[in-house]
């Protein structure tokens, strides 16, 4: 392919998933905005936020789990059922202080049960959708039959205040009432930047990605392969136990199956934002960019008056979008080589 | 010594076949001892092969992706859309005047050819866009599973056919029509996988792409035709469906994904492609149905029984892919002499365990 000199770095940036992904979010919010001004609104910005919260934070896990080589669909079971299990420990001890206490009581759960996930895939080097698609359902149906079906709503006192938690405060564009910014925005950046050092500061971070471009190759080449991967499962059930507790405190009740069915579309988020299903390759930038992409498409349905049942059909379609580009770039380039 | 070791060198297929032969016939007699008034009865035989019977063709379609080494997410939303865009042809069939005959053709010509097309649309994804089996199946699940509440607003429609109808809940020797067509599926998908050249081109295909590649096999066209089939399959689940309820939901059986990966990988068939047995698969449909039965009579009472299920076949599958992966390590190990079992990983575990589905 013929360039110039001079635009071959911006063909370069142009050429990157996270600029594709950037643009189209910046067409999509004019053309939503054109429809429906209330689309971009300080308010309506604000309660998109707090919408991607949850899903961006689980988004994070998943980005770790794909770089590494994996999948795992199991992160909604492992989210849902560490808040629940520690809600119900406060709850039976009749705790009513602060909302850390939460997260800090279902952090280990969730650790616990990345870790299990952690073993088989690092143990038995099974497949690890097979893995997660099993454990999904162990964790749901433990959670279920032993500790009941039923959503836990008298959370911590210290929980009610932290739902009602705001940054900033603005009228909603109707003029009725407000639209807080919530805070737990700040757990996700955090998380954002600490996984973002983590994968591209570390060495760490640089056995992940190399388990995921080629594990024979990093296995030879001296990494502990089986460390790696029981590290990657943890932090998924880490990020997942947060992101549990995030979501059972914005909604104020604790549901045993709150996020299920959730995992599709974050998998999807993360793809979009250029991490390779094969492993190897993906950005932080890219996954909170794929993240709110499929959040404006959510939000935005409703706003221009799509019915919420289209919602799948233009996920399935982004979705299937984002996997076959790529994949016909490489075959045209696979065409050019001359190769197989 | 030689008997002793061609017995062994069968081992790995047949132990789990004999494995599930005898864990079949475990749970059969167990259950007939534990509840012999409740269990023992032709009713409950029946109602056992009406449940099995869209949740086995299901299973095949799953069989059939996994044995390429792949795995379909979307054989559930394909058999749904089927039975939506059944249901949605019969209606219009019917609103045309058409008879109930002409009804019933129209309505399962309408669901097996959106199951192949469907199946079709997986196989060139995969197969010539080399799309990761995985990805792919993820897309066109949600996709055709927001087609088909997108057809339907969400909730469920009812079937126009009296024919279909009758036929789904008829039964010919005390078989039921829809375990006739299952057992029916299960014959072809072993014709097709043991007397056709596109049966062994699949097991050659998913045990070793490259080696299937170089001795001449088409690998992208196979690809296409063993996910039309599996399309096909699901098409056939989804009609199967609209017969017994005289009804098509969007989201009816959301939880058989893992169900049907759970039957094909208890009955044998690998995770990481090249093997797999009808006859194990149709053993593991068999005992997962018993168990399933066996639950409900012996946890009547004890909480909702089906979040017990999730827990038990979760716990099943792990149970079963870890151990047979255990003893095809201890197996691979005794092969190559415990001395030589060194730091260095063995590259053909790597080449075939390492990978995701």
């Amino acid at each position: 392919m013929t360039t110039f000199p001079s635009t071959a770095g911006l063909r370069r940036s142009v050429r990157t998933q996270e600029f594709v992904i950037f643009a189209v979010i910046v067409v999509f919010c004019a053309v939503i905005d054109t429809l429906n001004p209330a689309f971009l609104s300080l308010s309506n910005v604000f309660e998109l936020l707090r919408l991607v919260t949850v899903s961006g934070i689980l988004a994070l896990g998943v980005l770790l789990v794909l770089i590494s080589g994996g999948v795992d669909v199991s992160f909604p079971a492992i989210a849902d059922t560490s808040v629940f299990v520690g809600a119900t420990i406060l709850v039976s001890a009749h705790f009513q202080g602060s909302a850390v206490v939460l997260y800090l009581i279902s952090l280990p759960f969730g650790i616990l049960m990345g870790l299990l996930n952690g073993f088989f895939v690092a143990r038995f080097r099974l497949p690890t959708l097979i893995v997660t698609l099993g454990t999904s359902s162990l964790y749901y149906g433990a959670e279920l039959y032993f500790l009941g079906g039923v959503s836990i709503f008298d959370l911590p006192q210290g929980t009610a205040e932290y739902s009602q938690a705001s940054l900033v405060t603005v009228p909603t564009a109707s003029g009725i009432g407000t639209t807080a910014l919530h805070p737990a925005i700040l757990i996700l950046v955090v998380l954002a930047g600490a996984v973002s050092l983590l994968l591209n500061k570390t060495t760490l971070g640089r056995a992940i990605h190399a388990l995921g471009d080629n594990p024979a190759v990093a296995e030879r080449s001296g990494i502990r392969v089986a460390r790696v991967r029981y590290f990657v499962y943890a932090t998924v059930g880490a990020l997942a136990a947060i992101a549990g507790a995030t979501n059972a405190s914005l909604l104020r009740n604790a549901n045993p199956i709150s996020l299920q069915g959730s995992e599709l579309a974050i998998i999807a988020a993360v793809v979009l934002g250029g991490a390779l299903i094969t492993g190897g390759k993906g950005t932080v930038t890219g996954t909170l960019l794929g993240v709110l992409l499929i959040g404006i498409v959510d939000n935005s349905l409703v706003l221009v008056g799509v019915p919420t049942t289209w919602q799948n059909v233009v996920i399935g379609v982004v979705l299937l979008g984002g996997t076959v580009v790529p994949a016909v770039r490489a075959w045209r380039r696979r065409r050019v080589a001359g190769g197989i | 010594m030689a008997p002793k070791n061609a017995l062994r060198r069968l081992w790995p297929v047949d132990v789990q076949l004999r494995v599930l032969i005898v864990v079949f016939l475990v749970v059969l007699v167990g259950l007939s001892a534990w509840e012999p008034g409740t269990f023992l009865r032709l009713a409950n035989f029946t109602s056992m092969g009406l449940q099995i019977s869209d949740l086995g063709v299901l299973a095949l379609a799953m069989m059939l992706a996994m044995i390429l080494a792949g795995v379909d997410l979307s054989v559930v939303a394909v058999a749904n859309l089927s039975a939506v865009l059944a249901a949605k042809a019969m209606a219009a069939a019917a609103a045309a005047g058409a008879g109930d005959g002409v009804i019933t053709m129209v309505g399962v010509a309408a669901a097996l050819v959106a199951g192949a097309a469907a199946g079709m649309t997986n196989g060139l994804v995969i197969g010539a866009l080399r799309v990761p089996p995985i990805l792919a199946t993820l897309a066109t699940m949600t996709l055709w599973g927001g087609v088909a509440t997108v057809l339907t607003n969400g909730v469920s429609i009812s079937g126009q056919s009296a024919a279909l109808q009758t036929l789904g809940t008829q039964a010919f020797a005390l078989i039921p029509v829809p375990t006739l067509i299952l057992i029916i599926c299960v014959v072809a998908v072993w014709v097709l996988l043991n007397r056709s050249s596109l049966g062994v081109r699949a097991y050659l295909l998913g045990a070793n792409s490259r080696a299937s590649l170089f001795s001449g096999v088409n690998n992208a066209k196979v690809t296409v035709a063993v996910y039309t089939t599996s399309g096909l399959l699901a098409g056939v689940a989804g009609l199967i469906n609209v017969a017994r309820t005289n009804s098509a939901n969007p989201s009816y059986g959301a939880s058989y994904i893992l169900l049907t990966i759970l039957i094909a990988v208890l009955g044998g068939v690998s995770v990481t492609g090249g093997s797999g047995r009808v006859a194990g698969v149709v053993l593991a449909l068999l005992t997962l149905q018993m168990l399933s039965t066996g639950f409900n009579m012996i946890l009547v009472g004890t909480g909702d029984s089906n979040f017990f299920k999730n827990f038990a076949w979760g716990l099943l599958l792990l149970a079963v892919v870890s151990g047979s992966r255990m003893s095809l390590q201890r197996f691979r190990r005794r092969a190559r002499g415990a001395g030589e079992r060194s730091a260095s990983p063995d590259p053909e575990r790597v080449a075939a365990g390492e990978g995701r589905s």
